[in-house]
C-alpha cells in the first residue's frame, strides 16, 4: 500500500514544459508570523517543559486571469464598442520562498531535552502555508486583481481604437481551499 | 572495611540512577518522554503590498531534483571560481590596455638613472586604476607563477619573471613586435583556474567535519516563464496593418518565477522539500538554507535545459495572436516578438530600399541606444551604408541626413525647411571657420554626428601620431606622478589638439553629407520659399504672390540664383538677413535667430548686438492667424496661449520664471558692495535675456557716469574692486528690470488668450472673464493685477 501510494505521488511529478496562457496583473505580498511550540510530557500527561519557535515569513501571490479559458462568445464587438467577459480571477502562482524566512532568535528557545530542529521548522512552514492559502479569500486580493486587470485591458483596448470598453468577470474561486484534517507525518 | 564497601555501593546506586535517567531522556525506548505534536499558534496574515504587474505566463515547468549539502558546498566553490575566471579575464584586458598605453608614453616620460623598475612601478600604479581592483594582487601572482607548456617558469623576452616590478619592466622594454605574443602568453586560462579549483575542493572535502555533515533533500517545484510587460510602452509596439502583423520590440521571454514551497501539492500531501537524510551535525538552519538554495538553482537550470524559454516565446506569440484576433475584427496574421530594435529592423528590411520615415525611426534608435550599446549601433550603421533611400525613382545614400530627404516629397521647400537648411550650413561653416582661423572649437556634436562621422580607429591612430609629433616634449617620471603644472598643461594641449582634429574631421564629413542632401533636394524641388518671396521653377505658372526671379526664366538645376539660394550666403551671422522694414516672422525663424545670436555672442558681441537691435525693432512673431507679438526674451512662452490652455508644464514654467524674478528682486535689493555679486538665478535662457536686454552704448555710458561719480569712492579702500562690483550690479539691475517688464507684458498678453489652467492635477476654468479660484501660487496670472515687484 505504501509503495503504491509512493508510486502515485511519483507519477504526479513529471519534469516537462507545459504550455500556458495566463495573464498576471497583480502581485500581493503577505506577511505571516510563524509562532510554534513543542511541549515535552512525561508519560503523556506530566508537563516537563515547552520550547518556542518564531519566524517572520512572506508569501508572494500572483493573480490574474487564464486566457486559455476565454471563448469567442465572451467578446461582443459593435463597431467602436466592445464588451469583454473575462474568466474568473484566480491565483496563478503561490510562492512561499524560503529565502524570506527570518528566524527570531530572541523568541526561539529550546528547552532541556526539548529541541526544535530544522525538521520541525519544516513542519511549521508547511502548516503556515496551509493557513495562508485558506485565508487568502479574506484579503481583498480578488477585488484588487479585478480592478487592475480591468484597467490594463481598458488601456489596451482603447489603444486599439475602441471608444467604449466594458470588462466584466465570471464568478469563480480565487484558490482551492485545503482541508486541514490530516496528520502531518513525523 | 564493611563501611567502605557500603559507601561504594551507595555511590554506585546513585550513578546507576543518574545514568538510567539520562539514558531514558536521550533514547526514550518506551516513549515516556515523547513530545506532543507541534502546535502552530493562530497568528493573522497581513497584506504588506499589492502592486500592479503585467506578465504573460506562457510556459511552465514542473520538476524534481535531488541535492545534498556536500554537493552544494562544492558547487559554491565552482561558482566562485568561475566568477573569478571572468574577473581575471576582465583584469587581463585592463592590464593589457594599461601596458600598451604606458609603452605609448615612452616618448613623453623619461625614465633614466637608477631604480628604473621602481620608477616604472610607481608610474604604473599612479596612472592606471586597474591596480586598485580588489583582485589585482591575486591576478598578478597568477601571472608571475604561470608555467609554460613544458611546465617551466614562463619567460618574457628570454628572462624569468621574478616580481611584479620585474614583469612591468620586461613588458615595457620589449620590441613592438614582441609585446603582443608576450601578453598572450600571460593569459590566465582554463588550465590554471581548473588546477586552483581542484586544490580547493581537495582541501575542503578532506576535512573530517565536512564529511560528517550531510543533508539530502528531494525538491519538487515549478518554474514559470513568459513575457514581462512592465516596461512596455508605445515605443515597443508596431502594428503592420498591411500584413496584419504585430511586432513587440524589446520584449524577450524570461524566467518570471521559480518556486519550491513547503508543499508541492497540498491537496495530495506532496511535500516540496522532502528530507531524505540528515546527520546530527547538519541540523542547523544555515545548512538547510544552502541546500534549498542549491535545489532551486538546479530546478531552474533543469527548466532552462528543457527549453522553457524557447517554448515561452513560441507560446507567447501564439497566445497573443489568438488574443488579439479575438479583439481585432479583421484578425491578426502573426505576432512577432523581437529582442530589440536591431533585430526588428533586420527582420523588416525585406529589400534594399528604405524610406525617409524608416530612417527617422533608425535615427531615434541610434540616439537612444548609442551610449549603452554603441557596438550594435555601429554594426547597424555599417549595414545601412549599403542601403539606399528611395524618393520617387531616385536613390539616395542612407546617411546622417537621409531622413531629411522627405523635405523634397512635396516638391516644395517651405520657410521652416529653408531655415533649417540655412542654419545647418551656417553652423557648420561657423564652426569650421572657428577651428581653422582661431584653432578653437565649440562644436558640440549631436549623437547622430558621433554615430555617422566619428573617425574610425585607424584615423584616430593617425591623429594620435600627429599630436605626438606636435608635442614632442618629454617629462621626468617625477613630474608625471606629482602632476607638475608643465606636464598638466602639456596633456591639456594634447587633448585640445586631438579634439580639434576629430571635430574638424567630423565637420568636414558632415558638410559633405549636407552637400549630398542639397544636391538631391535640387533634383526634386520645384518651389522654394525664401523670406517673403517664393521662387518657382519657370516651367510652372501659378497665380498669387509668386514671382519668377527678375522675370527671367532659368534652368533650375544650373541657375546661379539657385546656387545662391541653396545654400544661402553662409558667412556666420551675416547670413541672418534682417530687413529694417517691419516683417512678420514665424516662431521657428525667431528661434533660429535667437540661437544664432547666442552661439555668436562669445565670438563677436558687437555684431550680435547690432543684429539684436534690428530684430527687436523690426520683427513681429506670428503665433496664429490673428495673433502676433513683438520679439522679447519670452517669445517661446508667448506661444503657450495658442491652445487657450496652460497645461501643467507651461504653468510650471511660468511659475518658475515668476519665482526666479522674485528671488532676483530680493537679492538685488539686499546686495551690498562688500560682497561679490553672483549671477541671477540660473535659467535655461539666461544668456538670451542677457543679450536681448543688454544696455545700449548710451545707457552703458550713463552707468559709467554713475559709477565714477560716487563720493563714496573718495574714502573707500580697494576702489577699483568696488567700482567693478558696482558696475556689475548696475548692469544686473538694468537687465533684471527689462526682463521683469517683459514678463509683465507677457502675462498681460497671455491672459486674454487663456481659458483654462492646469495645475497639480486640477483644471481651473475662467468664468465671466475671471479665474476666481486659482491657488495662491498662481495669483500672478490673474487679470487686473499686473505684477509689481
Amino acid at each position: 500500500m505504501a509503495c503504491q501510494q509512493e508510486e502515485d505521488q511519483r507519477y504526479l511529478v513529471v519534469s516537462k514544459v507545459k504550455s500556458a496562457a495566463k495573464l498576471a496583473t497583480t502581485e500581493t505580498i503577505i506577511d505571516k508570523v510563524v509562532l510554534g511550540t513543542q511541549e515535552k510530557k512525561l508519560l503523556g500527561f506530566v508537563k516537563v517543559n515547552k520550547a518556542h519557535f518564531a519566524a517572520y515569513t512572506q508569501a508572494i501571490i500572483t493573480t490574474g486571469v487564464d486566457l486559455s479559458k476565454l471563448q469567442p462568445s465572451d467578446i461582443v464587438i459593435d463597431e467602436k464598442r466592445i464588451e469583454l467577459q473575462l474568466p474568473a480571477v484566480e491565483v496563478l502562482d503561490f510562492s512561499y520562498p524560503f529565502d524570506r524566512y527570518r528566524i527570531d532568535s530572541t523568541i526561539t528557545q529550546n528547552k532541556f531535552l526539548n529541541k526544535i530542529d530544522v525538521l520541525d521548522h519544516e513542519q511549521f512552514y508547511m502548516m503556515a502555508e496551509l493557513d495562508i492559502r485558506n485565508n487568502l479569500k479574506y484579503t481583498g486580493i480578488k477585488e484588487a486583481t479585478q480592478s487592475k486587470t480591468r484597467i490594463l485591458l481598458e488601456g489596451l483596448l482603447k489603444n486599439l481604437d475602441y471608444e467604449e470598453v466594458y470588462v466584466t468577470f465570471r464568478d469563480g474561486q480565487l484558490i482551492q481551499p485545503i482541508s486541514l484534517d490530516y496528520e502531518i507525518e513525523d | 572495611m564493611l563501611k567502605f564497601w557500603s559507601q561504594i555501593g551507595l555511590f554506585l546506586q546513585v550513578v546507576l540512577v543518574v545514568v538510567a535517567v539520562v539514558a531514558f531522556s536521550l533514547f526514550d525506548p518506551f516513549g515516556w518522554l515523547k513530545s506532543k505534536k507541534l502546535t502552530l499558534e493562530d497568528t493573522p496574515i497581513s497584506v504588506r503590498s499589492i502592486r500592479e504587474v503585467g506578465q504573460l505566463i506562457s510556459a511552465e515547468y514542473y520538476g524534481e531534483v535531488l541535492t545534498s549539502l556536500q554537493e552544494s558546498m562544492v558547487a559554491d566553490i565552482a561558482e566562485n571560481r568561475s566568477e573569478d575566471s571572468i574577473t581575471f579575464v576582465q583584469l587581463k584586458q585592463a592590464f593589457d590596455e594599461a601596458v600598451y598605453d604606458l609603452r605609448e608614453q615612452k616618448s613623453t616620460i623619461r625614465l633614466k638613472g637608477f631604480s628604473q623598475k621602481k620608477k616604472l612601478y610607481a608610474l604604473f600604479y599612479h596612472q592606471y586604476s586597474v591596480t586598485s581592483h580588489p583582485f589585482y594582487q591575486a591576478f598578478v601572482h597568477e601571472m608571475i607563477d604561470k608555467k609554460d607548456a613544458s611546465g617551466n617558469a614562463l619567460r618574457i623576452g628570454g628572462k624569468k619573471i621574478k616580481s611584479e616590478k620585474n614583469l612591468l619592466k620586461l613588458l615595457y622594454d620589449l620590441d613592438d613586435k614582441e609585446i603582443e605574443p608576450a601578453l598572450e602568453s600571460l593569459d590566465i586560462g582554463y588550465p590554471e583556474m581548473e588546477a586552483r579549483f581542484r586544490e580547493e575542493v581537495e582541501v575542503i572535502t578532506g576535512n573530517k567535519q565536512f564529511r560528517k555533515r550531510q543533508i539530502v533533500v528531494l525538491g519538487r517545484g515549478w518554474v514559470k516563464a513568459g513575457i514581462d510587460f512592465g516596461t512596455f510602452s508605445e515605443a515597443n509596439f508596431r502594428y503592420d496593418k498591411a500584413n496584419r502583423t504585430i511586432h513587440l520590440i524589446g520584449m524577450h521571454p524570461e524566467i518570471l518565477r521559480s518556486t519550491i514551497n513547503p508543499w508541492f501539492i497540498p491537496e495530495k500531501q506532496i511535500k516540496g522539500f522532502e528530507v531524505v537524510l540528515i546527520t546530527r551535525r547538519a541540523k542547523k538552519p544555515e545548512y538547510m538554507q544552502i541546500v534549498k538554495k542549491r535545489t532551486l538553482q538546479k530546478l531552474r537550470q533543469q527548466a532552462i535545459q528543457s527549453g522553457i524559454l524557447h517554448k515561452a516565446k513560441e507560446n507567447a506569440e501564439a497566445n497573443l495572436k489568438s488574443f488579439f484576433s479575438l479583439l481585432i475584427p479583421e484578425g491578426i496574421e502573426e505576432v512577432v516578438i523581437h529582442d530589440d530594435f536591431f533585430s526588428y529592423f533586420d527582420a523588416s528590411f525585406v529589400s534594399d530600399t528604405l524610406t525617409a520615415a524608416t530612417m527617422r525611426s533608425i535615427d531615434s534608435l541610434f540616439v537612444s541606444r548609442y551610449r549603452t550599446d554603441s557596438a550594435a549601433v555601429v554594426a547597424l550603421r555599417d549595414t545601412l551604408k549599403n542601403r539606399r533611400v528611395y524618393l520617387e525613382e531616385r536613390a539616395y545614400p542612407a546617411n546622417r541626413y537621409a531622413s531629411r530627404i522627405e523635405m523634397a516629397e512635396d516638391g516644395t521647400l517651405d520657410r521652416q525647411e529653408m531655415n533649417w537648411l540655412q542654419n545647418e550650413r551656417d553652423q557648420l561653416v561657423r564652426h569650421l571657420a572657428l577651428l581653422q582661423t582661431h584653432g578653437k572649437s565649440n562644436f558640440q556634436p549631436h549623437l547622430l554626428d558621433s554615430v555617422w562621422f566619428f573617425p574610425g580607429s585607424e584615423k584616430v591612430e593617425v591623429f594620435r601620431e600627429e599630436v605626438r609629433k606636435a608635442f614632442p616634449t618629454s617629462f621626468s617620471w617625477r613630474k608625471v606622478i606629482s602632476k607638475h603644472p608643465d606636464y598638466v598643461e602639456n596633456q591639456r594641449k594634447k587633448r585640445d589638439r586631438m579634439r580639434i582634429l576629430v571635430h574638424e574631421f567630423m565637420l568636414k564629413q558632415k558638410m559633405t553629407a549636407l552637400d549630398e542632401l542639397t544636391v538631391e533636394l535640387r533634383n526634386h524641388i520645384h518651389q522654394v520659399v525664401n523670406g517673403e518671396v517664393t521662387y518657382l521653377d519657370s516651367t510652372l505658372a501659378l497665380p498669387g504672390s509668386t514671382t519668377n526671379l527678375e522675370n527671367q526664366s532659368f534652368e533650375w538645376a544650373s541657375s546661379q540664383q539657385m546656387e545662391a539660394l541653396l545654400p544661402l550666403d553662409s558667412s556666420g551671422i551675416h547670413s541672418l538677413k534682417i530687413s529694417t522694414k517691419p516683417s512678420t516672422v514665424t516662431l521657428s525663424k525667431t528661434h533660429a535667430a535667437m540661437t544664432t545670436l547666442q552661439e555668436t555672442w562669445p565670438v563677436d558681441q558687437e555684431k550680435v548686438l547690432q543684429k539684436r537691435n534690428e530684430i527687436l525693432d523690426s520683427w513681429t512673431v506670428k503665433y496664429a492667424v490673428n495673433d502676433s507679438a513683438k520679439v522679447s526674451g519670452y517669445y517661446l512662452m508667448r506661444s503657450y496661449g495658442q491652445d487657450a490652455r496652460l497645461d501643467s508644464s507651461e504653468t510650471k514654467a511660468l511659475l518658475r520664471e515668476f519665482k526666479a524674478l522674485q528671488e532676483a528682486n530680493s537679492y538685488l535689493h539686499d546686495l551690498k558692495l562688500s560682497q561679490q555679486s553672483r549671477p541671477l538665478v540660473s535659467q535655461q535662457n539666461d544668456l538670451l535675456h542677457h543679450i536681448l536686454y543688454y544696455p545700449s552704448p548710451s545707457q552703458l555710458d550713463s552707468m559709467e557716469i554713475m559709477v565714477k561719480d560716487r563720493r563714496y569712492w573718495a574714502t573707500a579702500k580697494r576702489k577699483r574692486t568696488l567700482q567693478k562690483r558696482y558696475r556689475e550690479v548696475l548692469l544686473q539691475r538694468y537687465i533684471y528690470r527689462k526682463r521683469r517688464q517683459d514678463f509683465n507684458v507677457l502675462l498681460n498678453e497671455l491672459f486674454p488668450l487663456v481659458e483654462e489652467v492646469m495645475w497639480e492635477g486640477v483644471l481651473y476654468r475662467r468664468s465671466n472673464g475671471v479665474f476666481g479660484s486659482l491657488p495662491a501660487d498662481l495669483h500672478f496670472l490673474r487679470r487686473g493685477k499686473p505684477y509689481n515687484m
